[in-house]
């Protein structure tokens, strides 16, 4: 069959049109509610900038130390600069430090919205438990290639969390959780002498009890599953050849095992961390509706209670805008940062 | 190709010739759709629907159900979306809807009415869903705030049980006493409770005309003070994250002595209690006075209803005798006929509903309620957890809260 211009705009059609309807046309209409105030009932209301400026504004101690916080990050931009040779990152820190200072001195007078600031810090606190899940699943996945028996039926148990509906897990966690009667405090209890934590009813321990959950949920399913297929495809050449060399297990593992599954892991580092910033939404949904005292309240979770608690269309819409330009800056950093290190079989 | 292409536009056009959900073309006299909660709400209204399809023919109902928990936020978006709503349930979102302007008033529906007039009614139903001398919808049910009491768990501490006449002292006196009672390494709370509510210390988060947040007082601060003092000292249950389950479970478990409760966790309580338990009423606050905090289950019309008057009947039948009266284990009748009856079935032990009764006082009609009251337990629950001094989240929240007020002040 002759392909022909027309053919290949009618069979993208259907697909393009859909991308435009339901993906760039939201996004785009999104963009433009940023400037609104809406409630859905009265009529849209232009404002400009200042849903960004609510959001963005921080109070005076907080922004005093994010000034603090950039000058760090200015120190460690100069020297990685000098080590990539390149004075771009001198640019880009300096004109970050120069925004968030006339951000903090411009905004004082702007309505105040500590939960942004806080939905990010927590966030980012979650992300914690992306390396410490990949590494599980790492060796997780470095156990069941082993040839073990019953090693087929491991992995389909490990690989449960990830066909298990989430509800149903969220539940059994609050459960595991709970301070009083939950598994986890009542063997603290018995077998230690210890009084356990309040864990998701404490702002201290809530984020760290939502890493362990998530570090459940990681370490098996889909991460172990493509480590297991990347250690499949490691020639065993060359382990044996290594090994004639005198390498032992570990200096095997360090040497050739991690570099042959880089590309594996910077593919899971990227998506766990494009996840890691749109995820967090069901957990707290179910099990702490955000709480307590906003502990567990991600971007993402935020961005709904503003809309649909509130009906603060605009503020959301402004939320969404900046959780892509986060979303993106930090793929992009990671792009330039790691990218270059990873080995392509 | 062309016939490829023909095929595919077909296949397509097919796929793509899916209705709404709320786009049904009319029945042969008309369709009413009515939005309610899934679970017993959902159950509820067979019956009465049913009747009512047999009663007027040709008219057909249509039930669209969601989940309880997010009930008002999926109502909300669709009468956003101008969905083609008539009857919607309502209890606590109503002040959320009715400020909005997507109700319809009803009062001359119920005076032009020849079977149902407002002296058919219980005092406090009709009120709780009026607003600006207006009335828009039908109660079926009023739902209660009431204490229960674990009488063997005082008694086992040696713990006066208290009458109906009890004060925030007495409350406070058993509740710390009833906290430093043992049994084995089980830990018992005194009060079952997220904080002293605030009926029992007279005060209320807004001004009646709901134009002001008024916990920004000496008195919110000590009240503020003292629950996080007693929730440190292992006196309050304070459960953040679990809500009323773990309440209502540990009381039933017998680990809480006196427990704030409500009409609709009374039939667990019945069913699953094995001790000897009662309720009372509030304590009489430090102004010797005393209410109860209460809401509604009812029916509404939407403004943009049209068949209202068709709608108007459904309202009637799905609040009437019959579904009053299966109710009843759940919620305080509204009609007065069937309030007579639920008064004469209960039990000694929870006597002091009638006593409760005069007492009930709604949560002011707010448009922003959902956010004014969010914004207050964050920083409630910052003061709780030390991450701020307690006058510290009350000077915040009150600029914050104030500043929604003024941003939306009421007609």
């Amino acid at each position: 069959m002759k392909t022909s211009t027309s053919n290949l705009i009618f069979f993208l059609a259907p697909n393009f049109l859909g991308f435009l309807l339901f993906t760039l046309g939201p996004v785009l209409g999104s963009f433009l509610l940023s400037f609104y105030a809406w409630d859905l009932f009265t009529p849209a209301r232009f404002v400009g900038g200042a849903n960004y400026a609510e959001l963005l504004r921080v109070d005076f101690c907080a922004g005093i130390f994010s000034v603090f916080f950039f000058l760090l990050l200015l120190g460690s931009g100069a020297l990685l600069a000098a080590r990539l040779r390149s004075s771009r990152w001198l640019f880009y820190t300096s004109a970050l430090l120069l925004l968030s200072a006339a951000a903090l001195v411009i905004t004082q007078g702007i309505p105040w919205n500590p939960k942004f600031w806080q939905s990010i810090w927590n966030t980012f606190i979650l992300l914690l438990g992306l390396p410490l899940g990949m590494i599980g699943s790492l060796l997780l996945a470095s156990l069941l290639n082993e040839k073990i028996f019953g090693n087929q039926f491991f992995r389909l148990i490990y690989f449960l969390p990830s066909i298990v509906g989430g509800v149903g897990i969220y539940l059994l966690w609050k459960w595991i959780f709970n301070p009083d009667i939950g598994p986890i405090n009542l063997l603290l209890r018995h077998i230690f002498g210890l009084q356990g934590p309040a864990w998701f009813e404490s702002s201290s321990w809530a984020k760290p009890a939502m890493i362990l959950m998530n570090f459940w949920g990681q370490v098996g399913g889909t991460n172990m599953i493509l480590y297991l297929a990347a250690l499949q495809s490691v020639d065993p050449g060359l382990h044996e050849a290594a090994k004639i060399d005198g390498a032992n297990g570990i200096q095997r593992f360090r040497h050739i095992t991690l570099p042959m599954v880089s590309s594996t892991s910077f593919f899971i580092l990227v998506m766990g961390l494009i996840h890691g910033f749109q995820g967090g939404f069901d957990s707290a949904f179910v099990i702490t509706r955000g709480g307590p005292a906003g502990a567990t309240t991600t971007v993402n979770y935020f961005i709904y209670e503003t809309a649909f608690q509130h009906f603060e269309m605009g503020l959301a819409s402004a939320a969404s805008m900046l959780l892509f330009v986060m979303v993106l800056g930090l793929s992009w950093v990671n792009w330039k940062c790691v990218s270059g290190k990873v080995h392509y079989t | 190709m062309r016939r490829l292409r023909v095929i595919l536009l077909v296949v397509m056009a097919s796929i793509c010739r899916g209705e709404s959900p709320l786009a049904h073309s009319p029945a042969p006299i008309g369709e009413l759709v009515m939005i309610c909660p899934s679970g017993r709400v959902f159950e509820s209204v067979r019956v009465p629907i049913e009747k009512f399809e047999t009663e007027h023919p040709g008219w057909k109902i249509r039930v669209i159900s969601s989940p309880g928990r997010d009930y008002y936020v999926k109502t909300l978006t669709l009468f956003a979306a101008h969905s083609p709503v008539d009857v919607l349930w309502l209890g606590l979102g109503f002040g959320m809807f009715v400020e909005r302007n997507i109700l319809l008033p009803i009062d001359s529906y119920l005076k032009a009415d020849s079977e149902l007039n407002e002296s058919h009614f219980v005092p406090p139903a009709l009120g709780m869903y009026s607003a600006r001398g207006r009335l828009y919808g039908i109660p079926y049910g009023l739902d209660i705030q009431a204490y229960a009491i674990n009488e063997d768990l005082l008694k086992a501490g040696h713990l006066p049980v208290p009458d109906n006449h009890w004060s925030l002292a007495d409350l406070l006196s058993i509740g710390q006493q009833a906290s430093q009672v043992q049994t084995g390494t089980t830990h018992v709370y005194g009060l079952g409770m997220t904080g002293i509510p605030l009926g029992c210390e007279g005060l209320t988060i807004l001004s009646a005309d709901g134009q002001t947040f008024t916990l920004s007082s000496a008195e919110s601060l000590n009240w503020l003070e003292r629950n996080i003092s007693l929730a440190q000292q292992g006196v309050l249950l304070r459960s953040a994250a679990m809500g009323q389950l773990n309440r209502l479970g540990e009381f039933i478990a017998g680990r809480v002595a006196i427990m704030e409760v409500y009409s609709w966790e009374l039939e667990e309580l019945r069913r699953s209690a094995s001790f000897k338990w009662k309720l009372l009423p509030p304590p009489l606050n430090p102004q010797n006075t005393q209410y109860a905090w209460t809401s509604s289950s009812g029916f509404c019309i939407s403004a943009r209803s049209k068949n209202q008057e068709m709608a108007w009947e459904l309202v009637k039948a799905l609040t009437s005798a019959d579904v009053q009266r299966k109710w009843m284990s759940l919620s305080v009748p509204t009609l007065k006929t069937v309030n007579a009856e639920y008064q004469r079935e209960l039990s000694p032990n929870e006597a002091a509903i009638r006593e409760i009764l005069p007492l009930l006082k709604p949560d002011p009609r707010v448009k922003n309620w959902e956010k004014i009251s969010s914004e207050w337990k964050y920083w409630e629950d910052k003061a709780f957890q030390r991450e701020l001094p307690a006058a510290e989240a009350q000077a915040i929240a009150t600029q914050r809260i104030q500043r929604i007020l003024d941003a939306d002040p009421r007609p």
